[in-house]
Formats: C-alpha cells, sequence, structure tokens
C-alpha cells in the first residue's frame, strides 16, 4: 500500500513511518504542512493519505480542511484522519463527504499495529473507520434520550452496532466477537430490523445510516 | 510657564486670603462656595486636564481644608518669592559688587572679595533660578494633591484612578492567564502528548516484533501500552477541562456547537456573534454555556433546552432556558457559584430564575470591554 503522511511533528511523522515500515506499507511522501499534501497527492496519486489535523500556518483544523480539498480534487481518495482528540462536528463534516474511504482516529490507535493495519485497509478500500471514542460519544446521547429501538437490543447486538459503525467488516466483527461470519449476518439483519433501517453490506453507507440514525434521535 | 506658576501662586493666595473674609462676612456659605470654586479650577489648572481631580467640584469641604487654604495659598506664594527674591539677589551680586559696593547688602554674611567670586556667587545664583523656578512649578501642584487629599471629592478622584487602574491589571491578568491556558494546551499537545502517542507507537511495533515472545514478557508490554494509553486519555481529559482544542481551532462558534453536539435532550441552540471575542472572554462563554448544559444534564431532567448566546461587540449576552423540574439552588454546590465567579471577574451580572417545577431560565451579560 502506498501511503502519504501529513504530520508536521518529526517526531510521530517518524513514529508513523516506523509502524507503516512495519506493516510494509510504502510511505512514498511524509510532509509536514496542507500545501505540500495536495502536491504530493498530485505527483504520487497513493492508495491512502494519513492526515493530522492540526498542521500549520495556524495549527487550527488545516489538516481537515486540506483533506476536504483533496476529496474534492481526487473524489474518493482515501483518507484517513488522526488527531489527539475527537470531535464530533469534525465526523460529521467527514461523513457529509459520502464518498467512503474515510477514516478518523485518535493518533493513540496507532499503537495498536494490528488494528490500525484494519483500519488502513478499510479506509484504502473506501470503507469508513471511525474512532470508538466516536461511537461512544454518539451511543452515549442515544442512551440518554431513551431511544426505544436502542434498549431493544441485547448487549450482543449492541456490540455488534459498536463494531459496525466504526467501519468494521463481517469478518472483522465475527473475529471480534469470536463468532461465526454467519452469525454477525444475524445480528446485523436483527439490529437493522428493529432499527428500521436497510441492512447493506457496504460499510460506509451502512456507518451513515447508523449514524444518522443515532444523531437524528436527538 | 513661570508666569503661569506665579499666576497660580498668586491666584491660591488671594484665594487663600479670602478664607479670612468669613470672619466678616454676613453670608459664609456664599464666601465658602466661592473659594472652593476658585480653587478648583486653580487645582484643576496645576494638575492638567487629563486629571480625574479636575472631573468634579467639591460641595462641601472641612473646615480643615478652609484652613489650609489660607495658609498654604499666601504661604506658599511667600515661599515662592523668597526663593525667586534670593536666587535673583543672587545672581545680581556682580552688579552690586562693581557698582554699589559701599552700600551694605541685606542678608550677605559671604565676603565677596573679588569680581571673579562676585561671579562665581552668580554662577550659583544661576543653580538657585532653577530651584526657585522648579518650586513654584511643583508647589501648586503639592497644594492640589492635598486639597484632592483632604476634599471627599478627592478622595473618590482617588477611588476612580484606583478602579482604573485595579480594572485594568485585572484584565490584563485575565489576558495573560487565557493566553498562559492556551500556550499550555499547545505545548502539550505538541509535546508531552506527542511523545507519548510516539511511545505508543514504538511499542505497538515492539508488539509485533515480539510476536513470539514468552506470555510474561507480552503481558508486561501490553500493561506498559495501557498505561501509556490511560496518560493519555487523562492528559485529553486535563486539556478539554482547561482550554478545549476545539475552541482553539473553530472559535467560540465551533467550540459551543461541540458543546451542543453533547447533550443528551433536545436542544436549540443560538449563536450570534459579529466579530470574534477577546480570548478570556471567549473561553468564559464556553464555560458558562459548558456548565449551564451539563447542569441541565445533572439536575434539571428536562427534555428541552435552549441556549441563546449574542454579542452586539459592546456585550454579550447568553440565555439557558431549559424545561425541567427547577428548583436550582446557588447554595446546594451546583457548580453555580463558581460560574457566578467567573462572570464576576469580567465584571458580568448573572440572574437565575429557577422555581420548583420549573422552567429554569439563566441569563449571563458580559461587558466586552
Amino acid at each position: 500500500m502506498r501511503v502519504v503522511i501529513a504530520e508536521d511533528l518529526l517526531l510521530l511523522r517518524e513514529g508513523l513511518k516506523l509502524v507503516l515500515a512495519e506493516l510494509d506499507c510504502e510511505v512514498t511522501a511524509a510532509v509536514g504542512d496542507p500545501d505540500a499534501l495536495l502536491q504530493e497527492l498530485e505527483r504520487e496519486r497513493p492508495d491512502l493519505a494519513i492526515v493530522d489535523i492540526r498542521l500549520p500556518p495556524t495549527f487550527r483544523d488545516e489538516g481537515l480542511r486540506a483533506a476536504l480539498e483533496a476529496r474534492r480534487r481526487w473524489p474518493g481518495l482515501p483518507v484517513l484522519i488522526l488527531s489527539q482528540y475527537i470531535e464530533q462536528a469534525y465526523v460529521r463534516e467527514l461523513l457529509e463527504d459520502a464518498g467512503g474511504g474515510i477514516g478518523y482516529l485518535l493518533k493513540d490507535r496507532v499503537g495498536d499495529v494490528e488494528q490500525f493495519l484494519a483500519a488502513l485497509r478499510t479506509v484504502a478500500a473506501g470503507g469508513t473507520v471511525l474512532d470508538p471514542e466516536v461511537m461512544r460519544g454518539v451511543l452515549a446521547r442515544a442512551d440518554a434520550l431513551n431511544s426505544d429501538a436502542l434498549n431493544d437490543l441485547t448487549p450482543r447486538e449492541r456490540e455488534a452496532l459498536e463494531l459496525m459503525a466504526r467501519g468494521r467488516s463481517n469478518a472483522a466483527i465475527a473475529a471480534e466477537m469470536v463468532v461465526t461470519e454467519r452469525a454477525v449476518s444475524k445480528y446485523i439483519n436483527r439490529i437493522f430490523g428493529k432499527l428500521g433501517l436497510d441492512p447493506s453490506d457496504d460499510t460506509h453507507r451502512r456507518v451513515e445510516a447508523v449514524l444518522r440514525y443515532l444523531g437524528s434521535r436527538s | 510657564m513661570i508666569r503661569q506658576d506665579l499666576a497660580l501662586l498668586l491666584s491660591n493666595a488671594l484665594t487663600g486670603l479670602r478664607v479670612l473674609l468669613i470672619v466678616a462676612a454676613r453670608d459664609r456659605n456664599a464666601v465658602v462656595q466661592n473659594v472652593i470654586a476658585r480653587q478648583h479650577r486653580n487645582d484643576s489648572r496645576a494638575l492638567g486636564p487629563g486629571d480625574p481631580a479636575g472631573l468634579r467640584t467639591p460641595v462641601t469641604v472641612s473646615t480643615t481644608w478652609l484652613i489650609a487654604q489660607a495658609v498654604l495659598g499666601p504661604g506658599l506664594l511667600a515661599l515662592s518669592l523668597l526663593l525667586w527674591g534670593g536666587a535673583l539677589g543672587t545672581v545680581a551680586i556682580p552688579l552690586w559688587w562693581n557698582f554699589a559696593s559701599e552700600t551694605p547688602l541685606p542678608g550677605l554674611r559671604v565676603e565677596v572679595g573679588s569680581t571673579r567670586n562676585s561671579f562665581v556667587l552668580a554662577g550659583l545664583g544661576l543653580v538657585f533660578v532653577v530651584i526657585a523656578a522648579a518650586c513654584s512649578h511643583g508647589l501648586p501642584r503639592w497644594h492640589a494633591r492635598v486639597n484632592e487629599m483632604l476634599s471627599s471629592a478627592g478622595r473618590s478622584a482617588r477611588l476612580e484612578r484606583r478602579v482604573a487602574a485595579l480594572t485594568q491589571s485585572r484584565s490584563g491578568a485575565l489576558e495573560a492567564q487565557a493566553t498562559e491556558l492556551r500556550r499550555i494546551e499547545r505545548d502539550l499537545h505538541d509535546g508531552a502528548q506527542a511523545r507519548l502517542v510516539a511511545l505508543t507507537m514504538t511499542l505497538g511495533v515492539l508488539d509485533r516484533r515480539l510476536r513470539d515472545a514468552p506470555a510474561s514478557t507480552r503481558q508486561l508490554l501490553g500493561s506498559a501500552r495501557g498505561e501509556v494509553e490511560e496518560a493519555l486519555r487523562e492528559l485529553r481529559e486535563l486539556v478539554r477541562n482547561v482550554y478545549p482544542p476545539i475552541l482553539a481551532d473553530r472559535g467560540l462558534a465551533g467550540g459551543l456547537e461541540s458543546l451542543a453536539e453533547q447533550v443528551t435532550y433536545d436542544l436549540q441552540m443560538d449563536v450570534v456573534v459579529q466579530q470574534r471575542l477577546p480570548v478570556p472572554l471567549e473561553s468564559t462563554v464556553y464555560f458558562v454555556v459548558a456548565e449551564a448544559l451539563t447542569n441541565i444534564s445533572r439536575h434539571s431532567n428536562a427534555a428541552h433546552a435552549s441556549v441563546e448566546v449574542r454579542s452586539d461587540g459592546q456585550q454579550v449576552t447568553i440565555k439557558v432556558v431549559d424545561d425541567g423540574r427547577g428548583g436550582a439552588d446557588e447554595t446546594q454546590g451546583s457548580g453555580l457559584t463558581g460560574l457566578r465567579r467567573r462572570v464576576a471577574a469580567f465584571d458580568g451580572t448573572m440572574t437565575l430564575s429557577s422555581p420548583p417545577g420549573g422552567p429554569t431560565h439563566l441569563s449571563v451579560e458580559i461587558p466586552c470591554a
């Protein structure tokens, strides 16, 4: 997998390179600012861009803006956003771009190398990966809003829902829950049935549907 | 300048002498008012236009003040004239030596002796002239300060100056605090937090490379990673409570929007802020709304709430209304006291109406400057 990194802190750029090398990903360019990122994307056309939210010049959300701009220029370009904190507002902005191939993770997650690799693959393949924190926030809110449908879910179904919203494929969910893929399909059909949503195998559309469902309960 | 100073001294002296008229006057109050007006005019002139003491005329004065005018007015004029007389006289010594040395000189104890000496003394006289000029300039000002101290209007002028100074230093302190918090947030982000993240990355790679290591080794690695993740989580929490990153990234509107996304009841948020507020004010508004929203979810059991934040450049108004059970009590340690304190630091006001059974209205007004 060919990857372009945009991260302004040298320490983390090196850390990411180390992890990606370990995972046999080729880092074709590692840059520190949004303009360089767009240039490298133009030249390298990588399989995936890993972008830090906070980039120069103002160290606000330049990375996010650059990522959205890149997606506008090259629709469907897989982008994994990394940040030291999760903001629901950013999740919404990222998901408004309905093309798929989007990820938003805390930088901490990179340390879980295998999971990180799975996330990279999901995003590169056009899937959606969201940090567990995102889901925790959304679910806490949905719970407090007393969503009846959510209360109907069994703990196992809920677990599957969370994993699904994080962008996991059926196979990944099965591995995590230590069940067969067929069992996962059954869970998912039941969940979508209870929530009144159309089941879909496309992870991005699935994540979107679930988040929209939970979000609309407000 | 010297002419003005002397005119002022003379005017003060005459005003001081007027005090004596009180003894003989039929309408004593008129005399007093006259003295007050004249002296106040003189003091304002002495202290210059920018001085707050010039803002208002004292209406009533103490006897001490009147006596002070009678003594200081003529006294200071006499002192100045004496100084000028001595100084000019000393400068004139060569004239006396050359043309009238036979006439004895009043007050001169020094033996002049030669023409050269007379000029040396004249040089000394020039120094006296400078001293006399400085004194006649300074004395009316000192007089004005004394009056200011003696009159009640002076006291309030002093208080005004003090309040102005305190207001300025407080806003400086708030500004410094906000800048400091922002710096801490950035330092943590680029420093300790980044190092810990880098550490998790290294540990992650290590973990993968030691796949086949004994279980005890892997367990140690696992717990090391757990600790680092916990440290990162704690740091994130800390930063969020001190200076939320979203505020730095997106300003007040973005910060409030992010607050709205976290609440668990139906929330109507309406934010109209014309221009970016000063950093300290921005984070105060953010934390006021955050605290109000937390209170609603913790105590009020509301289904609906609304937040309105408006700023017209002059002041910021925050209105938070919820349909919960009401009965919010500031004395019950619900964070409302802290909220009031935050608002008070900006000379803002906070009003809370929360009858049992609701609804609860919280309204905060904070001046922008």
